[in-house]
């Protein structure tokens, strides 16, 4: 057993980075994608240096936002497939952490069953943001050159792209909320933001089949 | 009073000098081009290419005969690559549908937007191009680049009212010649500003015969675009209202100071 100030590694640096680049690239590209999305954002315009600057920086943070995930799956493919399998592991836990979070998203107290390293609701997440990632990938690359592909296919990728960004950057908020502000879930903000690290305490009330592993049964 | 020309395709005979001729005032350069088994020489628009003629081969009658087609931009009267623009780069210059290449961003949402596959994209420059009428000749009481060097009169600029009253006689003259004959772009695309006389169906000039905007542009730009980011709305709202909720309703219980963010 350890001690409750002791800490325990949630997020490995490998996770940290590919987590960190990649919201650089989310809102580098959420912001100039506006400006090429409707007129309304055209205000945003000047800071990329025009809507040619905002389509020019798109393309460029979009070959990191396809390189970088790219970069770690090859690094460690193992982590990756560590992390899909245990995002796509649901059994009775999962489904009643879902049903009960949106109580607690209000701001009632209900005992939560025991989660994983990652609890329901990061699992979405964790399956969210790649699908979501690869869809705007291939849309993007479709309308980057459109010209070489059919017509109907770039319309669809249109569609499709503007789907994704905007159920991405809504989870965005529920995502950035939750894992900083949210009562409770503040300790999980040291994860990713920090040195990778929780501390053990909360890691067993929050994620106490993880703990279990790691640190054994007490 | 929206201007516009009428081509009568009856008239063409692929001399192509309007080809050259739009070469010429717009300063495109010449794109090699190679046989494909037909005496047309430019395949498709590029962004290059604003204009080009369509030599439809038939044979009738034991006899070979040419369909020629002049296509460039028909400048609808409610263009769909306007309306899909989010640099609001395209506008209406009387009757002419015009670009403003300082706006234009290179997007493509145009290209793929209008009913007939104009507007195509030219990497060099990374805008989106296509014929302008020849708004600025217009504009200076000129002739647009490809009715001033059309010999055979098959191009006629004028008022779209007059153009489309001198098709419709045209038309009936042909019919006894040609039963299928009619006026294409007056109610097409809810009716564009470059009219045809055509001898016969539009699919035989290699026109779509019944033009449309499709319908996931529509979904795209209708609901998609303008609903769409409203979602971003609720869940930012949803989070702000935790935010307050979770305070006010966990007021006093130490559960929750213990593992508050800096604890």
């Amino acid at each position: 057993m350890v001690k409750s100030e002791e800490r325990i590694l949630k997020c490995s640096g490998g996770a940290r980075f590919v987590h960190w680049s990649h919201t650089i690239c989310w809102f580098v590209m959420l912001f100039s994608g506006l400006v090429l999305f409707s007129g309304w954002f055209k205000w945003l315009a000047p800071v990329f240096g025009g809507a040619d600057g905002a389509d020019f920086i798109h393309k460029l943070f979009a070959i990191f936002f396809i390189a970088i995930p790219l970069i770690g799956l090859f690094v460690k493919p193992r982590s990756f497939i560590e992390w899909m399998k245990m995002a796509f592991r649901w059994g009775k836990d999962e489904f009643m952490f879902m049903m009960k979070f949106p109580l607690d998203f209000i701001g009632f107290k209900v005992d939560m069953p025991p989660q994983e390293r990652i609890n329901a609701g990061q699992k979405i997440n964790s399956i969210l943001f790649p699908l979501l990632g690869f869809f705007l990938a291939l849309s993007g690359t479709i309308m980057w050159f459109a010209d070489n592909f059919p017509v109907w296919l770039v319309q669809l990728a249109y569609i499709v792209h503007d789907c994704c960004w905007i159920i991405g950057t809504a989870q965005v908020c529920f995502h950035a909320y939750l894992g900083s502000l949210h009562p409770g879930s503040g300790e999980s903000f040291w994860a990713m933001f920090g040195d990778g690290k929780v501390r053990a305490s909360w890691a067993k009330h929050h994620h106490t089949k993880w703990y279990e592993e790691v640190v054994g049964r007490e | 009073m929206a201007k516009g020309y009428l081509v009568d395709t009856t008239k063409c005979i692929g001399c192509r000098g309007c080809v050259v001729a739009c070469k010429n005032w717009n300063q495109l350069p010449a794109e090699p081009t190679g046989f494909k088994g037909t005496y047309q020489t430019v395949a498709d628009f590029s962004g290059n290419t604003f204009t080009y003629i369509g030599f439809n081969e038939y044979e009738e009658n034991g006899q070979l005969k040419w369909y020629f087609m002049k296509r460039q931009c028909m400048h609808c009267l409610d263009p769909a690559c306007m309306k899909v623009c989010p640099q609001k780069a395209i506008s209406i210059v009387d009757g002419a549908v015009v670009r403003d290449y300082g706006k234009c961003a290179g997007c493509q949402y145009c290209a793929s937007a209008c009913p007939f596959h104009v507007p195509k994209y030219n990497t060099k420059i990374n805008k989106e191009t296509k014929c302008s009428m020849c708004a600025e000749r217009v504009a200076e009481g000129m002739l647009p680049a490809c009715v001033k060097a059309c010999v055979t009169g098959a191009l006629q600029f004028g008022e779209r009212d007059e153009l489309l009253a001198s098709a419709r006689e045209r038309v009936n003259a042909l019919k006894a010649e040609y039963p299928n004959a009619r006026v294409y772009g007056e109610k097409e695309a809810g009716g564009t500003n470059v009219l045809y006389v055509l001898a016969d169906v539009p699919s035989k000039y290699g026109l779509p015969e019944n033009p449309q905007v499709s319908a996931l542009t529509t979904a795209w730009q209708n609901y998609v675009k303008p609903y769409g980011p409203w979602l971003i709305a609720l869940t930012a709202a949803g989070s702000i209202l935790s935010f307050f909720s979770t305070r006010l309703l966990k007021v006093g219980q130490r559960a929750h100071e213990e593992e508050s963010l800096h604890g």
